[in-house]
């Protein structure tokens, strides 16, 4: 009857996976072994696996001095039967033991989206996102500097930019490979464009809305844009969960949640630091464009000074709570 | 060759005249200070718990008999607002000293009458100053006193430069180095009368002094005054006096001639009173700024002393126009988006509400089709209610690149007088 031995790493990632045709496996340091385990933790026949008359296999423990255990538990096995997908700790080796039989999840089929990823990496399309990035930041550079232009200056800060994906990407592609996974270093350059892409959009898109809305919206875009942060980063973690280390699409959706999560904490606990040493400034945020990206009709001069008596009640509120809180401390030193 | 001798000669003279003139002078001067002295006293605001002093300035009698002593709001202003915490007292001469108490303020004019607590505190023969009626000529010599930097009263002679023009709220300009600690000593005139009252001084002799009729006023003033020691009280009244002032002020301005001057494109007011200060100008050529500004700055630079992290009281109006033929109109916008605008006055979160902000694309009937991108903010005085900080700023949203952006900010005001300032600030603006 056959049997599969897969032996697993840390994060339970196949390292090695083979498939035997007898009724009795040996395993052990020793070459003499018919599953050979590299750890000096294994002694050199550390194990049988064994079918008897009726089909069932059975793991045996051969006195070796680490003995056999599942993992997360501290019993020392002697010998017991298998049912397949069973995982033993074999010194600190782990294996997986399978029958040919064992069920398996049904055939995915091919995501669009993780398609699309993987063609970032094909040349001709690597090519087309990597000078779209300069264009777009040489026009953004030309759009946004009040003096002259120097090239060089422009060149060599995003050099450092470029470098610094390139760095990014290489460590990712690095540990990829230390877990055995695909790598895909060129998608990920092209990834990391795309990213680029869009939070370039997602800010064009905040910048014409602040634009076009008065100041008693500035809460929610404040809202939108770290939104809009997070989306991005997100849709990163999402792309290269799957690219360097093909998480399926359950997993890779929750751990990039998670992370999200992590970084949205994270920040939280920043503001809180900050916000004491907040001073008073005039925070309006004076978002400009072009009129051709005005959409709304401009408010009579009259409505806009009427709506403004809402600041000097604000204000009033603002003082009443800032008096209240300066008696409560008063209060606390006295 | 016989008329340079001449003119050596004359010279010559005229130097040794000076000198002689400068000698008797200076024994005059030696004289009215020997009388005077003991009229003048140092004022201490000090820690009640450590004892360290966190004010110095100086002061003088004005009335022996009541005790009573004058000096400048702004020495006096920590114990005012928080007597639980500090101390007010003054040393005279050698041994003499005592505590004081408030008795009268005028922080628009920054005056304080102050009262020794133990009227037997002061020396006997403590010199009492009189108030002289009327000022001097310009160019009349004036003797300032005080205690300048802690190191004991000095005299410091030097010219009355007469009032200046330039101010709502009225000084004397003295030419002659007043020093810190100096504040709330008297400036006399040659027969010894008080002319003015020690204010500030800056660099290179040109020093202040609050005219004498403030502080005649405030003598004579009616003596329904708060409990000494009862800072709200004092707050409240401060408020009304700024309140008062400020209003007036606006009223003042608004009344003013606002039928404006060219500027670029627009129609605009500038010095609508003689002590409005204007300055501006356009930006010079320079290859590397691809726009050029053009920028008309008025106001009223009246600081007024309210605490040592507080001051109020300024006006500015500004006007700026903003023009290129090497910008396209995204870069001409998203330089014009830069140009920001800031509060007048000193202040911070123990003194102020935060700014509240409104935003919108507005139109003006007088401005025509063109919508203005609009900010107006507001904060308001934590101890002086009803007191507010403006902020007003309007760019335009031109399909070409140049703009013009109006701004006003108003330190110190009333929520009525901003809102008809507005009004009249509005109102003057027009495309030409």
């Amino acid at each position: 009857m056959e049997v599969i031995i897969e032996q697993l790493g840390t994060t339970n990632n196949i390292l090695d996976r083979q498939k035997f045709n007898q009724n009795v496996i040996r395993i052990g340091r020793a070459y003499s072994n018919d599953l050979i385990l590299t750890d000096e933790h294994v002694d050199k026949l550390h194990a049988f696996l064994s079918c008897d008359n009726e089909g069932r296999w059975w793991l045996s423990d051969n006195h070796s001095l680490n003995g056999i255990k599942k993992p997360r538990s501290r019993k020392h096995i002697t010998r017991q039967q298998i049912k397949s997908g069973d995982v033993f700790l074999l010194g600190r080796n782990k294996i997986r033991i399978l029958f040919g039989n064992h069920p398996l999840p049904p055939t995915v089929k091919v995501r669009l989206s993780e398609v699309f990823l993987l063609a970032l990496g094909h040349l001709p399309v690597l090519f087309t996102l990597v000078v779209g990035y300069f264009a777009l930041k040489g026009l953004t550079v030309y759009h946004t500097t009040t003096g002259e232009i120097k090239w060089s200056a422009i060149l060599g800060s995003n050099l450092q930019v470029a470098l610094s994906y390139i760095g990014l990407a290489l460590l990712v592609y690095l540990l990829s490979v230390l877990f055995r996974r695909g790598g895909n270093f060129l998608s990920h350059i092209g990834l990391l464009i795309l990213v680029f892409f869009a939070s370039e959009a997602l800010v064009l898109a905040v910048h014409i809305v602040r634009f076009n809305t008065a100041s008693g919206a500035d809460r929610f875009i404040a809202v939108w844009e770290q939104i809009n942060g997070y989306l991005v980063l997100w849709l990163y973690f999402w792309s290269i969960l799957y690219l360097a280390f093909h998480l399926s699409l359950k997993r890779r959706t929750l751990a990039s949640l998670g992370l999200i999560v992590i970084f949205v904490s994270i920040n939280l606990l920043y503001q809180d630091a900050l916000k004491e040493f907040t001073r008073p400034t005039v925070d309006a945020d004076r978002a400009l464009l072009p009129p051709v990206f005005l959409w709304r009709e401009p408010v009579p001069a009259g409505d806009f000074i009427a709506a403004g008596a809402g600041l000097y009640r604000q204000v009033e509120e603002d003082r009443q709570k800032a008096l209240a809180e300066r008696d409560k401390s008063n209060g606390k030193a006295e | 060759m016989m008329y340079r001798i001449l003119h050596g000669v004359t010279a010559l003279l005229f130097i040794a005249l000076a000198a002689a003139a400068a000698g008797q002078n200076g024994d005059q001067n030696s004289a009215l200070f020997a009388r005077q002295k003991s009229g003048l006293v140092v004022i201490e605001v000090a820690d009640r718990t450590s004892g360290n002093k966190n004010v110095i300035g100086s002061g003088f009698v004005v009335d022996a008999g009541a005790g009573l002593f004058a000096t400048n709001y702004h020495v006096v202003s920590e114990y005012v607002l928080d007597p639980e915490r500090f101390v007010l007292r003054f040393k005279s001469g050698d041994e003499g000293g005592g505590d004081l108490e408030i008795i009268a303020l005028d922080v628009i004019h920054d005056l304080a009458l102050v009262r020794a607590t133990d009227s037997h505190a002061l020396p006997p023969a403590a010199w009492q100053f009189t108030l002289a009626a009327k000022q001097p000529a310009q160019g009349a010599p004036v003797l300032a006193m005080g205690n300048p930097y802690d190191i004991g009263i000095s005299i410091v002679p030097g010219t009355y430069n007469g009032l200046i023009e330039k101010q709502y709220r009225r000084h004397i300009h003295f030419t002659g180095a007043l020093n810190p600690g100096m504040s709330g000593g008297p400036a006399v005139n040659a027969s010894g009368e008080v002319i003015g009252v020690n204010v500030a001084g800056t660099v290179n002799s040109v020093s202040f002094l609050v005219p004498v009729e403030y502080l005649a006023a405030l003598l004579a003033g009616p003596r329904d005054e708060p409990a000494p020691s009862d800072p709200a009280a004092w707050q409240a009244r401060i408020v009304a006096d700024l309140r008062a002032h400020q209003g007036g002020l606006l009223d003042d301005l608004m009344a003013g001639d606002w039928s404006g001057s060219e500027f670029g494109p627009l129609m605009i007011p500038t010095a609508v009173r003689p002590y409005v200060d204007c300055s501006g100008g356009t930006s010079e050529d320079d290859d590397e700024v691809r726009y050029r500004a053009h920028t008309s700055d008025c106001g009223v630079n009246d600081r007024i002393f309210l605490s040592r992290q507080l001051d109020s009281g300024m006006i500015e109006i500004d006007f700026g126009w903003y023009e290129s033929d090497r910008y396209n109109r995204f870069q001409f916008y998203r330089m014009f988006e830069d140009i920001g605008f800031f509060p007048a006055n000193q202040g911070g979160k123990k003194d102020l509400t935060r700014f509240r902000c409104r935003e919108d694309i507005v139109r003006y009937d007088n401005l025509g089709d063109v919508p203005f991108k609009t900010t107006l903010c507001v904060r308001e005085y934590l101890d002086y209610a009803g007191l507010y900080d403006v902020l007003f700023s309007a760019k335009s949203l031109l399909d070409r690149p140049e703009g013009v952006f109006l701004h006003y900010t108003l330190a110190g005001v009333p929520r009525d007088k901003a809102e008809a300032f507005h009004e009249c600030f509005i109102g003057a603006v027009r495309w030409k």
